[in-house]
């Protein structure tokens, strides 16, 4: 922070390996390489890896530019301590396999309770939250 | 097969629309044909300069009047001094945005040949293709050759940034026009000032607007170029005006800010296109001229206090060289004994300084704008209050010497004590232990006096809705508090301005009555033991608070009223004031 201290800047998270996370839930990782003013991102060799479980999966996206409101937050990766021991990573079609289940699981359980909400006579509401 | 037709031909109308709108009505309205043919004919024509804004300037001579030689040197000298101008600016290179740079570059080689235009003489009502930098201006139809003014631009501009309307908040004025002013003043004299606010004279994005400078009349450049040069670049023509030295001269010699700058300390106003030199210039003139006379200066947000950022940098040449992570702090702002070259790709990372150091200055002056306030203890509240905190303190951690201690409290250490039975002299063996089914009092419940309080239960509604009363009126009064003492801290910071102190003066005035009603109380009130809705505030924890603060406030009368009442429920009030 040479040049705005007491202040914070993604300038001093150029070049570097980030993990951004999404409004809408996703998680890309990729080295940030341009930001403007609205914190609009420039990511490079992105990656969006999928967590499903203990299980997680990367799909190589390319160049990423991503409007700065949809950020959520991002940081840093420390490459030497990248590696997780306790996630399995996995291919991308078992990653989105599991996914895809994981979902209809959701969707069921869903049903499932909106069923039972109507027979007892109450409105069930859809959520519009904007993570997941 | 019709309809197929059908859709070429709506098509074409559509791409015929987005024709104008893309290239412009000289597209489609106008003969362009003709208009290159007698572009690319003009060395044998008379070349006749387009004329602007006749009336404005008469002592204008007619173009007919001009000779080929005098014109082709001025011609020449046109293109020389607006290649020089947009093209060559070295100065300042930084307040332009970077993205723009490419744009400028490519437009070099085509310059010459757009200067030059021609004027049909039979003034067939035709204008000619003006130079507009690619920028399409829709026809003109005045037909009237002495009321020719460059007509508003109705497309969207070069170099595609969304209009100045539209920018947001914080983007810097572009400077590139302070180059065209410098070259330009190489070739005339200096500028002078001129109060005069123009409305948006539709330029391109990224050229600035001129409003208050305006040239002396040119004397070794020919009137008409001067002319064009100058509604190109939205400037009023010149009209006689006394001699004022420009504010606007060189943003590098912008090192003492005009006093008018200084008189309010609260705000700190950067310099006008300065760069970052001069604004640490302008905050070390700022804490070493004004600091004395003032409690403590208040700096907005994004700048450090000065003795907080000595401390800064101090820590730096003590950590500084390798952050957190093991690489070595790179080439930023002000860091100037590592002067890399700007290069795409290092060692490691081929695509590494893609954003080069001036875009990253840019952003980062974007943001500093955006961090700039009038109320610094109200956006800054955080950090002013911790600064303002230390300096009482005496201290600003300028010394590492000796870092606080943390002073926890300390419990004995039980465990390694050993074991003693519990024994009591002049008993026989073990005591009784407790159990579920001989339990001892382990808690002790006392009493406390809540007797006072509560009635039986017929007036409990009566009580109930009192102290409501005296909920709602500590509630309004509350209100009114920080309201009074937000005005108190601004008149305090304000200088010693007789109209900003006498209106604020007067709201606090305002607020002081509207308190007394809710206290309800009244001038010439008598103090009544029995009736006393000051000690009703006073039996309420938050009340008594609030008291505390009104005090500072009341005039005179009312005080001593308050303090009646105080000095009379004295006993209840002290007993209250033990059991919080």
């Amino acid at each position: 922070m040479n040049y705005m201290p007491g202040t914070a800047s993604l300038i001093e998270e150029i070049d570097k390996k980030q993990l951004v996370m999404l409004r809408d839930g996703r998680i890309l990782i990729g080295y940030l390489r341009s930001v403007d003013q609205f914190a609009n991102l420039v990511l490079h060799k992105t990656v969006e890896r999928v967590h499903v479980g203990s299980m997680y999966g990367d799909i190589p996206r390319g160049i990423f530019v991503i409007r700065g409101e949809n950020v959520v937050l991002l940081g840093e990766v420390d490459i030497e301590h990248e590696e997780r021991k306790d996630l399995e990573k996995v291919s991308i079609e078992k990653i989105l396999e599991a996914k895809s289940k994981l979902q209809e699981e959701k969707q069921e359980k869903e049903k499932t309770k909106f069923k039972a909400m109507k027979e007892r006579g109450l409105m069930p509401t859809v959520e519009q939250s904007d993570d997941m | 097969q019709g309809a197929g037709m059908d859709n070429y031909q709506n098509n074409e109308d559509n791409i015929d629309l987005l024709n104008e709108d893309t290239f412009g009505a000289g597209a489609v309205e106008e003969d362009w044909e003709l208009d290159h043919n007698q572009l690319v004919g003009l060395h044998e024509a008379i070349p006749l300069l387009h004329i602007q804004n006749l009336k404005t300037t008469k002592s204008l001579h007619s173009p007919l009047q001009l000779d080929d030689e005098e014109l082709e040197r001025s011609n020449q000298q046109l293109a020389a001094a607006v290649e020089e101008l947009v093209l060559n600016s070295d100065q300042d290179q930084d307040m332009i945005d970077p993205a723009i740079w490419i744009c400028y570059t490519s437009i070099k080689p085509i310059f010459p040949k757009m200067l030059v235009k021609c004027l049909n003489s039979t003034s067939s009502l035709h204008r000619g293709p003006s130079p507009t930098y690619g920028i399409s201006i829709p026809s003109n139809n005045n037909h009237d050759p002495v009321d020719r003014s460059l007509p508003p631009r109705s497309v969207s501009p070069l170099f595609g940034s969304p209009s100045p309307s539209n920018m947001p908040i914080g983007t810097p004025p572009k400077h590139v026009i302070m180059n065209m002013m410098h070259h330009l003043e190489q070739i005339c004299g200096p500028p002078y000032h001129l109060n005069v606010s123009s409305q948006n004279s539709g330029m391109p994005i990224g050229v600035p607007q001129p409003r208050n400078v305006v040239w002396p009349n040119q004397q070794p450049m020919n009137p008409l170029i001067a002319q064009d040069i100058m509604n190109r670049l939205g400037m009023r023509p010149p009209t006689p005006q006394p001699n004022h030295p420009s504010p606007i001269g060189s943003p590098r010699a912008f090192m003492v800010p005009p006093p008018r700058l200084m008189s309010n300390p609260r705000q700190m106003h950067l310099p006008p296109g300065g760069n970052f030199e001069s604004l640490i210039n302008f905050v070390k003139i700022c804490t070493t001229r004004f600091m004395h006379p003032m409690p403590a200066p208040q700096f907005g947000p994004g700048h450090l206090h000065p003795e907080h950022s000595k401390y800064v940098r101090m820590r730096q040449q003590r950590y500084g060289g390798h952050d957190s992570m093991g690489r070595s702090r790179g080439g930023n702002f002000f860091c100037l004994e590592h002067q890399y070259e700007e290069r795409i790709g290092i060692p490691g990372d081929p695509y590494a300084n893609i954003m080069n150091q001036k875009e990253k200055d840019w952003v980062i002056r974007i943001q500093m704008m955006a961090l700039q306030s009038d109320r610094p203890e109200i956006d800054d509240y955080y950090y002013q209050n911790y600064i303002e905190r230390r300096l009482r303190e005496g201290r600003l951690n300028s010394d590492q010497s000796k870092p606080a201690r943390l002073i926890t409290p300390t419990k004995p250490n039980l465990e390694n004590r050993k074991y003693v039975p519990v024994q009591f002299s002049n008993s026989l063996g073990k005591l009784t232990t407790s159990s579920v089914y001989n339990p001892r009092q382990i808690i002790d419940i006392v009493q406390t006096a809540n007797q006072d309080e509560a009635g039986d239960a017929a007036d409990t509604r009566q009580a109930l809705s009192k102290r409501l009363v005296v909920y709602k009126t500590i509630e309004k009064a509350y209100e009114i508090i920080v309201l009074m003492e937000e005005l108190q801290a601004q008149i305090q910071l304000c200088p010693p301005n007789a109209s900003a102190r006498r209106s604020l003066g007067d709201h606090l005035q305002s607020k002081t009555r509207q308190m007394l009603d809710v206290l309800d109380l009244h001038d010439g009130m008598a103090f009544d033991l029995h009736d006393d809705p000051i000690f009703q505030v006073m039996k309420i924890r938050k009340g008594k608070k609030l008291i505390g603060r009104t005090l500072h406030f009341l005039p005179q009368t009312h005080a001593v009223t308050v303090i009646q009442s105080i000095f009379s429920h004295f006993a209840i009030l002290i007993k209250r004031d033990a059991r919080d």
